[in-house]
Protein backbone atom coordinates (compact mmCIF):
# COMPACT_ATOMS: atom_id res chain seq x y z
CA UNK A 1 0.00 0.00 0.00
CA UNK A 2 2.52 2.38 1.05
CA UNK A 3 4.28 1.31 -2.89
CA UNK A 4 0.53 2.62 -3.91
CA UNK A 5 0.58 5.82 -2.10
CA UNK A 6 4.05 6.62 -3.19
CA UNK A 7 3.33 5.15 -6.72
CA UNK A 8 0.35 7.41 -6.86
CA UNK A 9 2.03 10.56 -4.70
CA UNK A 10 4.62 9.65 -7.48
CA UNK A 11 2.29 9.56 -10.58
CA UNK A 12 0.25 12.39 -9.09
CA UNK A 13 3.68 14.34 -9.34
CA UNK A 14 4.19 13.28 -12.49
CA UNK A 15 0.88 14.08 -13.54
CA UNK A 16 1.63 17.22 -12.29
CA UNK A 17 4.57 18.09 -14.24
CA UNK A 18 3.42 16.10 -17.02
CA UNK A 19 0.15 18.27 -16.67
CA UNK A 20 2.24 21.36 -16.85
CA UNK A 21 3.45 19.95 -19.83
CA UNK A 22 0.32 18.94 -21.46
CA UNK A 23 -1.18 21.16 -24.61
CA UNK A 24 -4.73 22.76 -24.27
CA UNK A 25 -5.90 24.36 -27.14
CA UNK A 26 -7.22 27.79 -27.37
CA UNK A 27 -9.87 29.10 -29.99
CA UNK A 28 -10.88 32.42 -31.21
CA UNK A 29 -14.61 33.05 -32.15
CA UNK A 30 -13.32 33.35 -36.13
CA UNK A 31 -12.29 29.64 -36.35
CA UNK A 32 -8.52 30.02 -35.16
CA UNK A 33 -6.90 27.81 -33.08
CA UNK A 34 -3.54 27.83 -30.76
CA UNK A 35 -1.84 24.92 -28.88
CA UNK A 36 -0.05 26.03 -26.00
CA UNK A 37 1.41 24.40 -22.79
CA UNK A 38 -1.00 24.11 -19.82
CA UNK A 39 1.39 25.99 -17.95
CA UNK A 40 1.31 28.52 -20.51
CA UNK A 41 -2.42 28.90 -20.43
CA UNK A 42 -2.34 29.01 -16.19
CA UNK A 43 -1.08 32.87 -16.83
CA UNK A 44 -4.82 33.35 -17.43
CA UNK A 45 -6.76 33.52 -13.99
CA UNK A 46 -9.96 32.60 -16.17
CA UNK A 47 -8.29 30.16 -18.42
CA UNK A 48 -6.77 28.33 -15.39
CA UNK A 49 -9.98 28.03 -13.82
CA UNK A 50 -11.28 26.48 -16.69
CA UNK A 51 -8.97 24.10 -17.27
CA UNK A 52 -9.03 22.82 -13.88
CA UNK A 53 -10.13 19.37 -13.29
CA UNK A 54 -11.43 20.42 -10.37
CA UNK A 55 -13.55 23.31 -11.47
CA UNK A 56 -16.43 21.49 -13.02
CA UNK A 57 -15.98 23.56 -16.19
CA UNK A 58 -16.51 20.96 -19.25
CA UNK A 59 -13.14 22.69 -20.50
CA UNK A 60 -11.63 20.77 -18.05
CA UNK A 61 -12.45 17.55 -20.21
CA UNK A 62 -11.94 18.74 -23.97
CA UNK A 63 -8.69 21.17 -22.59
CA UNK A 64 -10.17 23.18 -25.06
CA UNK A 65 -11.07 27.34 -24.42
CA UNK A 66 -12.61 29.19 -26.28
CA UNK A 67 -12.09 32.97 -26.12
CA UNK A 68 -14.78 35.49 -26.95
CA UNK A 69 -12.49 37.08 -29.86
CA UNK A 70 -11.51 37.71 -32.86
CA UNK A 71 -8.30 35.97 -34.36
CA UNK A 72 -5.87 38.64 -34.05
CA UNK A 73 -6.70 39.31 -30.54
CA UNK A 74 -6.79 35.49 -29.30
CA UNK A 75 -3.09 35.49 -31.02
CA UNK A 76 -1.91 38.39 -29.04
CA UNK A 77 -3.39 37.20 -25.57
CA UNK A 78 -1.35 33.79 -26.07
CA UNK A 79 1.64 36.32 -27.59
CA UNK A 80 1.60 37.88 -23.93
CA UNK A 81 1.28 34.57 -22.12
CA UNK A 82 4.06 32.79 -23.84
CA UNK A 83 5.93 36.33 -22.72
CA UNK A 84 5.08 36.07 -19.03
CA UNK A 85 5.66 32.43 -18.54
CA UNK A 86 9.29 32.74 -19.83
CA UNK A 87 10.05 35.67 -17.79
CA UNK A 88 7.97 34.90 -14.92
CA UNK A 89 10.80 32.34 -14.15
CA UNK A 90 14.14 33.90 -14.99
CA UNK A 91 16.76 35.29 -12.81
CA UNK A 92 17.14 38.57 -11.23
CA UNK A 93 20.12 39.69 -13.09
CA UNK A 94 18.33 38.95 -16.64
CA UNK A 95 16.32 42.13 -18.24
CA UNK A 96 12.74 41.52 -19.30
CA UNK A 97 11.90 43.13 -23.15
CA UNK A 98 8.99 45.03 -21.45
CA UNK A 99 9.27 47.80 -24.57
CA UNK A 100 9.52 44.67 -27.39
CA UNK A 101 6.46 43.26 -26.10
CA UNK A 102 4.09 46.91 -25.56
CA UNK A 103 5.61 47.58 -28.87
CA UNK A 104 3.68 44.64 -30.28
CA UNK A 105 0.78 45.76 -29.26
CA UNK A 106 -0.93 47.78 -32.40
CA UNK A 107 -3.19 50.61 -31.28
CA UNK A 108 -5.62 50.02 -33.91
CA UNK A 109 -6.14 46.47 -31.52
CA UNK A 110 -5.48 47.64 -28.55
CA UNK A 111 -8.83 49.04 -27.17
CA UNK A 112 -10.15 44.74 -27.55
CA UNK A 113 -7.44 43.42 -26.47
CA UNK A 114 -7.40 45.82 -23.15
CA UNK A 115 -11.23 44.27 -22.72
CA UNK A 116 -10.22 40.79 -23.24
CA UNK A 117 -6.92 41.13 -20.64
CA UNK A 118 -9.38 42.52 -18.51
CA UNK A 119 -11.80 39.50 -18.73
CA UNK A 120 -8.90 36.65 -18.79
CA UNK A 121 -7.59 38.29 -15.90
CA UNK A 122 -4.21 38.98 -17.42
CA UNK B 1 6.03 25.12 -7.87
CA UNK B 2 8.37 26.90 -9.79
CA UNK B 3 9.59 30.69 -8.18
CA UNK B 4 6.99 33.25 -9.54
CA UNK B 5 8.71 36.91 -10.69
CA UNK B 6 5.35 38.04 -11.91
CA UNK B 7 5.58 41.27 -9.85
CA UNK B 8 8.61 42.31 -12.33
CA UNK B 9 6.88 41.33 -15.37
CA UNK B 10 3.91 44.06 -15.92
CA UNK B 11 0.05 42.94 -16.86
CA UNK B 12 -1.71 43.08 -19.88
CA UNK B 13 -3.75 45.50 -18.86
CA UNK B 14 -1.09 47.92 -18.12
CA UNK B 15 0.64 47.37 -21.36
CA UNK B 16 -2.88 48.04 -23.00
CA UNK B 17 -3.14 51.24 -21.00
CA UNK B 18 -0.11 52.73 -21.70
CA UNK B 19 -0.56 51.94 -25.92
CA UNK B 20 -3.85 53.61 -25.66
CA UNK B 21 -2.61 56.24 -23.46
CA UNK B 22 0.08 57.36 -25.86
CA UNK B 23 -2.31 57.38 -28.42
CA UNK B 24 -5.29 59.03 -26.92
CA UNK B 25 -5.81 61.32 -29.19
CA UNK B 26 -6.69 58.84 -32.16
CA UNK B 27 -9.33 57.20 -30.10
CA UNK B 28 -12.94 58.19 -31.43
CA UNK B 29 -15.07 55.61 -28.82
CA UNK B 30 -13.96 53.94 -25.97
CA UNK B 31 -17.13 52.03 -26.61
CA UNK B 32 -20.34 50.71 -23.80
CA UNK B 33 -18.28 47.84 -22.34
CA UNK B 34 -14.77 49.41 -21.05
CA UNK B 35 -15.20 50.40 -17.33
CA UNK B 36 -13.73 53.53 -15.71
CA UNK B 37 -11.02 52.14 -14.30
CA UNK B 38 -9.75 50.54 -16.99
CA UNK B 39 -9.50 53.67 -18.97
CA UNK B 40 -9.12 56.42 -16.15
CA UNK B 41 -5.02 56.17 -17.24
CA UNK B 42 -6.37 57.43 -21.16
CA UNK B 43 -8.64 60.08 -20.46
CA UNK B 44 -6.27 61.64 -17.98
CA UNK B 45 -3.91 61.83 -21.13
CA UNK B 46 -6.62 63.47 -23.51
CA UNK B 47 -6.91 66.93 -24.07
CA UNK B 48 -10.07 68.85 -23.34
CA UNK B 49 -11.93 68.62 -26.80
CA UNK B 50 -11.03 65.03 -27.08
CA UNK B 51 -12.45 64.61 -23.44
CA UNK B 52 -15.72 66.05 -24.42
CA UNK B 53 -15.98 63.88 -27.75
CA UNK B 54 -15.28 60.45 -25.75
CA UNK B 55 -17.78 61.44 -22.69
CA UNK B 56 -20.41 62.04 -25.45
CA UNK B 57 -19.51 58.32 -26.77
CA UNK B 58 -19.85 56.91 -24.03
CA UNK B 59 -21.99 58.67 -21.46
CA UNK B 60 -21.61 55.88 -18.58
CA UNK B 61 -18.17 57.83 -18.58
CA UNK B 62 -19.43 60.75 -17.75
CA UNK B 63 -20.10 59.87 -13.88
CA UNK B 64 -16.43 59.64 -13.12
CA UNK B 65 -15.03 62.51 -15.44
CA UNK B 66 -15.52 65.27 -12.71
CA UNK B 67 -12.02 64.65 -11.40
CA UNK B 68 -10.52 64.83 -14.80
CA UNK B 69 -11.96 68.00 -15.46
CA UNK B 70 -11.25 69.23 -12.21
CA UNK B 71 -7.75 68.59 -12.55
CA UNK B 72 -7.74 69.58 -15.54
CA UNK B 73 -8.99 73.46 -14.32
CA UNK B 74 -5.69 73.30 -11.88
CA UNK B 75 -2.92 72.22 -14.08
CA UNK B 76 -3.72 74.60 -16.84
CA UNK B 77 -5.12 77.31 -15.34
CA UNK B 78 -3.50 76.88 -12.14
CA UNK B 79 -3.47 80.80 -11.05
CA UNK B 80 -6.87 82.40 -12.09
CA UNK B 81 -8.48 78.95 -10.79
CA UNK B 82 -7.13 79.15 -7.64
CA UNK B 83 -8.87 82.92 -7.87
CA UNK B 84 -12.07 81.18 -8.14
CA UNK B 85 -11.83 77.89 -6.81
CA UNK B 86 -10.89 75.81 -4.36
CA UNK B 87 -9.62 71.90 -4.94
CA UNK B 88 -12.18 70.21 -2.20
CA UNK B 89 -14.91 72.56 -3.96
CA UNK B 90 -18.17 70.15 -4.53
CA UNK B 91 -20.35 71.69 -6.89
CA UNK B 92 -23.52 71.20 -6.99
CA UNK B 93 -24.01 70.03 -10.51
CA UNK B 94 -22.30 67.30 -12.19
CA UNK B 95 -20.98 69.11 -15.08
CA UNK B 96 -19.75 71.91 -12.87
CA UNK B 97 -16.01 71.19 -13.01
CA UNK B 98 -16.51 71.13 -17.02
CA UNK B 99 -18.26 74.09 -17.35
CA UNK B 100 -15.38 75.48 -15.17
CA UNK B 101 -12.81 74.80 -17.17
CA UNK B 102 -14.32 76.02 -20.32
CA UNK B 103 -15.10 79.34 -18.30
CA UNK B 104 -11.33 79.48 -17.50
CA UNK B 105 -10.51 79.17 -20.50
CA UNK B 106 -12.10 81.99 -22.54
CA UNK B 107 -10.59 83.96 -18.95
CA UNK B 108 -7.40 83.56 -19.53
CA UNK B 109 -7.61 84.23 -23.76
CA UNK B 110 -9.22 87.63 -22.65
CA UNK B 111 -6.07 88.07 -20.37
CA UNK B 112 -3.98 87.06 -23.16
CA UNK B 113 -5.65 89.71 -25.38
CA UNK B 114 -5.62 92.83 -22.86
CA UNK B 115 -1.84 91.64 -22.01
CA UNK B 116 -1.09 91.83 -25.64
CA UNK B 117 -2.76 95.16 -26.30
CA UNK B 118 -0.93 96.65 -24.06
CA UNK B 119 2.17 95.17 -25.40
CA UNK B 120 1.91 96.36 -28.01
CA UNK B 121 0.53 99.80 -27.73
CA UNK B 122 3.62 100.20 -25.44
CA UNK B 123 6.36 99.14 -27.98
CA UNK B 124 4.07 101.64 -30.83
CA UNK B 125 4.70 104.54 -28.35
CA UNK B 126 8.44 103.76 -28.42
CA UNK B 127 8.65 103.60 -32.14
CA UNK B 128 6.83 106.74 -32.46
CA UNK B 129 9.51 108.21 -29.65
CA UNK B 130 12.06 106.38 -31.50
CA UNK B 131 10.93 107.84 -34.63
CA UNK B 132 10.85 111.32 -33.76
CA UNK B 133 14.56 111.19 -32.92
CA UNK B 134 15.68 109.72 -35.95
CA UNK B 135 17.25 111.67 -38.70
CA UNK B 136 14.99 112.89 -41.35
CA UNK B 137 15.22 115.31 -44.45
CA UNK B 138 13.75 118.26 -43.83
CA UNK B 139 14.27 121.94 -45.77
CA UNK B 140 13.10 123.99 -42.51
CA UNK B 141 15.97 125.73 -40.23
CA UNK B 142 16.09 124.81 -36.71
CA UNK B 143 16.10 127.56 -34.57
CA UNK B 144 19.82 128.79 -33.29
CA UNK B 145 20.74 127.58 -30.15
CA UNK B 146 21.55 130.65 -28.57
CA UNK B 147 21.25 134.31 -29.11
CA UNK B 148 23.97 136.46 -30.67
CA UNK B 149 24.47 138.84 -28.17
CA UNK B 150 22.75 137.28 -25.16
CA UNK B 151 21.32 140.42 -24.05
CA UNK B 152 18.28 139.22 -25.44
CA UNK B 153 15.18 136.99 -23.97
CA UNK B 154 15.80 134.53 -26.82
CA UNK B 155 15.98 133.29 -30.19
CA UNK B 156 13.78 135.19 -33.04
CA UNK B 157 10.41 133.30 -33.68
CA UNK B 158 11.42 133.18 -37.62
CA UNK B 159 14.85 132.99 -38.85
CA UNK B 160 15.50 136.23 -40.77
CA UNK B 161 15.80 136.28 -44.54
CA UNK B 162 18.57 138.50 -45.67
CA UNK B 163 16.59 141.41 -47.07
CA UNK B 164 14.94 141.42 -43.35
CA UNK B 165 18.49 142.22 -41.97
CA UNK B 166 19.25 144.50 -43.92
CA UNK B 167 16.11 146.63 -43.28
CA UNK B 168 16.93 146.02 -39.54
CA UNK B 169 20.73 146.85 -40.03
CA UNK B 170 19.52 150.02 -42.13
CA UNK B 171 16.89 151.23 -39.46
CA UNK B 172 19.38 151.03 -36.50
CA UNK B 173 22.01 152.71 -39.03
CA UNK B 174 19.51 155.81 -38.96
CA UNK B 175 18.64 155.78 -35.25
CA UNK B 176 22.32 156.01 -33.92
CA UNK B 177 23.16 158.19 -36.72
CA UNK B 178 20.14 160.86 -35.58
CA UNK B 179 20.59 160.56 -31.82
CA UNK B 180 24.42 161.07 -32.16
CA UNK B 181 25.80 164.75 -31.47
CA UNK B 182 27.64 165.26 -34.96
CA UNK B 183 30.30 163.19 -32.68
CA UNK B 184 33.06 162.23 -35.02
CA UNK B 185 32.84 158.28 -35.25
CA UNK B 186 36.24 156.81 -34.23
CA UNK B 187 38.36 154.65 -36.49
CA UNK B 188 39.94 151.60 -35.28
CA UNK B 189 42.35 150.29 -37.41
CA UNK B 190 40.34 148.35 -39.95
CA UNK B 191 37.34 147.57 -37.82
CA UNK B 192 34.22 147.25 -39.38
CA UNK B 193 31.89 149.53 -38.07
CA UNK B 194 28.61 149.24 -39.40
CA UNK B 195 26.91 151.90 -36.97
CA UNK B 196 29.12 155.17 -36.20
CA UNK B 197 29.60 156.25 -39.78
CA UNK B 198 26.72 157.83 -41.35
CA UNK B 199 27.21 158.84 -44.85
CA UNK B 200 24.38 161.56 -46.13
CA UNK B 201 25.79 161.04 -49.22
CA UNK B 202 24.08 157.63 -49.95
CA UNK B 203 21.65 158.07 -46.74
CA UNK B 204 18.15 159.93 -48.24
CA UNK B 205 17.86 163.36 -47.96
CA UNK B 206 16.57 164.81 -44.26
CA UNK B 207 12.48 165.16 -44.41
CA UNK B 208 11.78 168.83 -42.54
CA UNK B 209 9.76 166.18 -40.27
CA UNK B 210 12.45 164.66 -38.15
CA UNK B 211 12.53 166.83 -34.83
CA UNK B 212 15.87 167.46 -33.77
CA UNK B 213 17.91 169.84 -32.03
CA UNK B 214 19.55 171.35 -35.03
CA UNK B 215 18.08 174.30 -36.70
CA UNK B 216 19.14 175.06 -40.33
CA UNK B 217 18.77 178.61 -41.53
CA UNK B 218 19.86 179.54 -44.67
CA UNK B 219 21.19 183.30 -44.89
CA UNK B 220 22.49 185.43 -47.26
CA UNK B 221 24.47 188.24 -45.45
CA UNK B 222 24.56 191.76 -47.88
CA UNK B 223 27.95 191.90 -49.50
CA UNK B 224 27.62 196.14 -49.80
CA UNK B 225 29.04 199.49 -48.25
CA UNK B 226 27.09 200.23 -45.14
CA UNK B 227 24.56 202.26 -46.32
CA UNK B 228 23.83 206.61 -44.68
CA UNK B 229 23.54 206.15 -40.57
CA UNK B 230 19.87 206.31 -40.41
CA UNK B 231 19.99 203.25 -42.05
CA UNK B 232 22.84 201.66 -41.16
CA UNK B 233 21.38 202.01 -37.17
CA UNK B 234 17.58 200.65 -38.29
CA UNK B 235 19.34 197.80 -40.88
CA UNK B 236 21.89 196.71 -38.16
CA UNK B 237 19.29 195.44 -35.21
CA UNK B 238 17.84 194.02 -38.27
CA UNK B 239 20.53 192.28 -39.60
CA UNK B 240 21.68 190.97 -36.18
CA UNK B 241 18.35 189.81 -35.35
CA UNK B 242 18.14 188.13 -38.65
CA UNK B 243 21.20 186.42 -38.59
CA UNK B 244 20.26 183.64 -35.79
CA UNK B 245 23.84 182.46 -36.35
CA UNK B 246 25.04 178.77 -36.55
CA UNK B 247 26.51 177.41 -33.51
CA UNK B 248 29.80 176.64 -35.49
CA UNK B 249 29.98 180.09 -36.06
CA UNK B 250 30.81 183.18 -34.35
CA UNK B 251 27.30 184.16 -32.43
CA UNK B 252 29.40 186.46 -30.22
CA UNK B 253 26.33 189.06 -30.23
CA UNK B 254 27.62 192.38 -31.31
CA UNK B 255 26.55 194.86 -28.93
CA UNK B 256 24.93 197.31 -31.28
CA UNK B 257 23.99 199.48 -28.81
CA UNK B 258 22.41 202.87 -29.92
CA UNK B 259 25.36 204.46 -30.58
CA UNK B 260 24.84 206.12 -33.84
CA UNK B 261 28.06 206.93 -34.98
CA UNK B 262 29.97 203.82 -33.50
CA UNK B 263 27.49 201.59 -35.61
CA UNK B 264 29.39 202.20 -38.87
CA UNK B 265 32.32 201.29 -37.21
CA UNK B 266 30.57 198.29 -35.74
CA UNK B 267 29.52 197.42 -39.07
CA UNK B 268 32.44 197.26 -41.59
CA UNK B 269 34.46 194.93 -38.87
CA UNK B 270 31.20 192.80 -38.60
CA UNK B 271 30.69 193.08 -42.33
CA UNK B 272 34.14 191.82 -42.66
CA UNK B 273 34.06 189.40 -39.93
CA UNK B 274 30.88 187.81 -41.11
CA UNK B 275 31.91 187.66 -44.72
CA UNK B 276 33.91 184.85 -44.66
CA UNK B 277 31.63 182.69 -41.84
CA UNK B 278 28.20 183.00 -44.47
CA UNK B 279 30.36 182.00 -47.42
CA UNK B 280 31.21 178.71 -45.37
CA UNK B 281 28.02 178.09 -43.85
CA UNK B 282 26.27 178.36 -47.69
CA UNK B 283 28.71 176.46 -49.35
CA UNK B 284 29.74 173.92 -46.65
CA UNK B 285 26.54 170.95 -46.15
CA UNK B 286 24.16 172.32 -43.53
CA UNK B 287 25.65 169.53 -41.23
CA UNK B 288 28.97 168.60 -40.46
CA UNK B 289 30.46 165.98 -42.36
CA UNK B 290 31.89 163.06 -40.19
CA UNK B 291 34.97 163.46 -42.64
CA UNK B 292 36.53 161.31 -45.32
CA UNK B 293 35.19 157.78 -45.93
CA UNK B 294 36.98 155.15 -47.74
CA UNK B 295 34.70 151.91 -47.75
CA UNK B 296 31.26 151.91 -48.65
CA UNK B 297 29.37 151.00 -45.25
CA UNK B 298 26.49 149.59 -46.83
CA UNK B 299 28.34 147.26 -48.43
CA UNK B 300 29.92 146.16 -44.37
CA UNK B 301 26.44 145.25 -43.97
CA UNK B 302 26.82 141.78 -45.82
CA UNK B 303 30.30 141.24 -44.15
CA UNK B 304 30.63 138.89 -41.43
CA UNK B 305 31.40 140.82 -38.13
CA UNK B 306 34.34 138.53 -37.30
CA UNK B 307 37.06 138.40 -39.03
CA UNK B 308 37.77 134.58 -39.10
CA UNK B 309 34.60 134.32 -40.85
CA UNK B 310 35.49 136.66 -43.61
CA UNK B 311 36.48 135.78 -46.80
CA UNK B 312 37.97 139.38 -47.81
CA UNK B 313 41.94 139.06 -47.53
CA UNK B 314 43.10 139.73 -43.43
CA UNK B 315 45.83 142.03 -44.17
Amino acid sequence: MDVDTEMQSATAQGTEESKENEWVRINSNDGFSYLVRRKVAQTSGTMANMLDPNGGYAEAQTKICTVDERGIVTEKLVEYMCFKSHYQTVGPKEDIPVQEMQERIPPEIVLEVLLAADYHEM
Amino acid sequence: MASRYDARVPSLIFLCQRVAANNAEAITSLGSELSFHLVKPILERCGPDQLVRLEEASPHLMTDTPDIWREMCFQKYRLIAEEHYSPSDEPEDPDSWKNRYFFLQEAEIKRFEEVGSRIRSQRMEADERKKEREVRFTDRVPPPKRSRTGGWGGAPAQPKTLFQKTRTEASKIQKAFYNSRSVPPRQVGKTVRVHATPDHSILPPIPSSIPSRVTVNTITLPRHPPPSGSSASSSSPASTTSRASPPSCQSSSFDMGSKGQSTRDYMTPLSNASSPPPSRSSTAPPLKSPGPIKKDPMASLFVPKHRAYSQRPHS
